[in-house]
């Protein structure tokens, strides 16, 4: 899950992976704080600072994860948990402080499905707007489904960034 | 603070004229320009921000892709899709045109919005008529908007950083953090293109310069 999952005991991961986590209130582009249970660490919070990336959770002494955002450093001397994968980067950013929400578990790799799919949506982007653009008089249903608010990109809802599947697009 | 909205082909002008120490806003031919009335906390200008510098240290900054493209998709304008935005944090804020109509678009967290009055949806496009007011509310079911200006947003040459990118980089001179009272001009309507990825292609060129 991260660089550094090693620095933790089975049962500390598992604790973290099954809690609720709420994003405090004093958190900002640097890093977002997570408020729920103590996470331990098995060898102490100081390790040789390491490179961090977008996502990075680190654990520091009081056990409260932080998760690096943009404006973070680009090194951490925090054991580093997990990692937010890249393509739901987008959507932790927007959850609001204060409401809680679940982490799921992913083999090293494992996001890199997500991420492929995300990058491809963001290339095709441009010319399914162009499609819009050129028929937005006409009566074609392809195009604007493709344009209607479902197949939208937003950054709140995982839903709304799928790329529209082949059947969605030959229903017209 | 003020930006002027360029298209593909005027960057290189640009840069050529920041270089020469000219005045670069005499080489646009500047039309309407976005005011920011009001504006909350944890607001800021974001476009992709500077991956590469990160080698030497240099935070990163920029914004997640997909709200940001999601809001230049709906200016239909492929030259904002990668480009920067005024990222709205939680809280209100109030946009008026100033010189003519500016287009702009919408995306990410949903809040109330209304121009002049009239309500408009969320993750779409539309027209600030000149002295229109785009008023927007708290930020439901998501923490930040984004707000992007057909053409694209570009920082002054003596506001954009080394790499070109107006990405916010805190405590620094450089940074572009919005404010009320910041002033964003929009490009000419007619003036399209796909624009490249240009905080990437500016720190291939640009490597000298660290």
């Amino acid at each position: 899950m991260g660089p550094q999952d090693d620095e933790f005991a089975d049962d500390a991961t598992k604790l973290f992976l099954d809690s609720e986590w709420k994003i405090s209130a004093t958190s900002d582009r640097m890093g977002y704080r997570l408020e729920g249970p103590v996470i331990k660490h098995l060898h102490g919070h100081n390790i040789v600072s390491d490179g961090t990336v977008n996502g990075s959770i680190q654990v520091p002494g009081n056990g409260q994860p932080i998760v690096l955002m943009p404006d973070r450093g680009t090194s951490g001397g925090y054991p580093k948990i997990a990692t937010v994968i890249s393509a739901d980067l987008g959507r932790f950013a927007q959850i609001p402080a204060g409401r809680g929400f679940p982490l799921q578990g992913r083999q090293h790799g494992g996001g890199a499905g997500g991420a492929r799919k995300f990058a491809e949506l963001l290339r095709t982007l441009p010319d399914r707007a162009a499609c819009h653009r050129k028929l937005s008089i006409s009566t074609s249903r392809r195009c604007k489904m493709l344009m209607s608010p479902a197949h939208a990109v937003s950054a709140v809802d995982a839903g709304t960034w799928q790329i529209a599947s082949a059947d969605a697009l030959t229903q017209d | 603070m003020t930006f002027s909205a360029v298209d593909a082909k005027t960057f290189a002008e640009q840069d050529r004229a920041a270089e020469a120490g000219e005045i670069v806003a005499e080489l646009i031919a500047v039309m309407s320009k976005l005011v920011i009335s009001s504006i909350g906390p944890a607001s800021s200008v974001q476009d992709g921000g500077r991956p590469a510098p990160q080698r030497y240290g240099l935070t990163p900054s920029g914004a997640d892709g997909s709200a940001r493209a999601g809001g230049g998709e709906y200016a239909w304008s492929e030259t904002t899709l990668f480009a920067a935005a005024i990222e709205i944090g939680p809280f209100g804020a109030a946009f008026t045109a100033r010189g003519g109509a500016v287009r702009v678009a919408l995306a990410g967290a949903s809040r109330n919005a209304d121009i002049a009055g009239r309500a408009v949806a969320i993750d779409t496009s539309m027209t600030l008529a000149d002295g229109e007011t785009l008023t927007l509310g708290f930020a439901r079911g998501g923490s930040f908007s984004y707000l992007a200006i057909e053409g694209g947003i570009a920082g002054r040459a003596d506001v954009r950083q080394p790499g070109g990118e107006c990405a916010r980089r805190p405590r620094q001179p450089l940074s572009a953090p919005a404010a009320g009272g910041d002033e964003l001009q929009a490009a000419p309507r007619e003036r399209r293109g796909r624009a490249p990825d240009r905080s990437a292609r500016r720190w291939r060129t640009r490597r000298s310069a660290w």
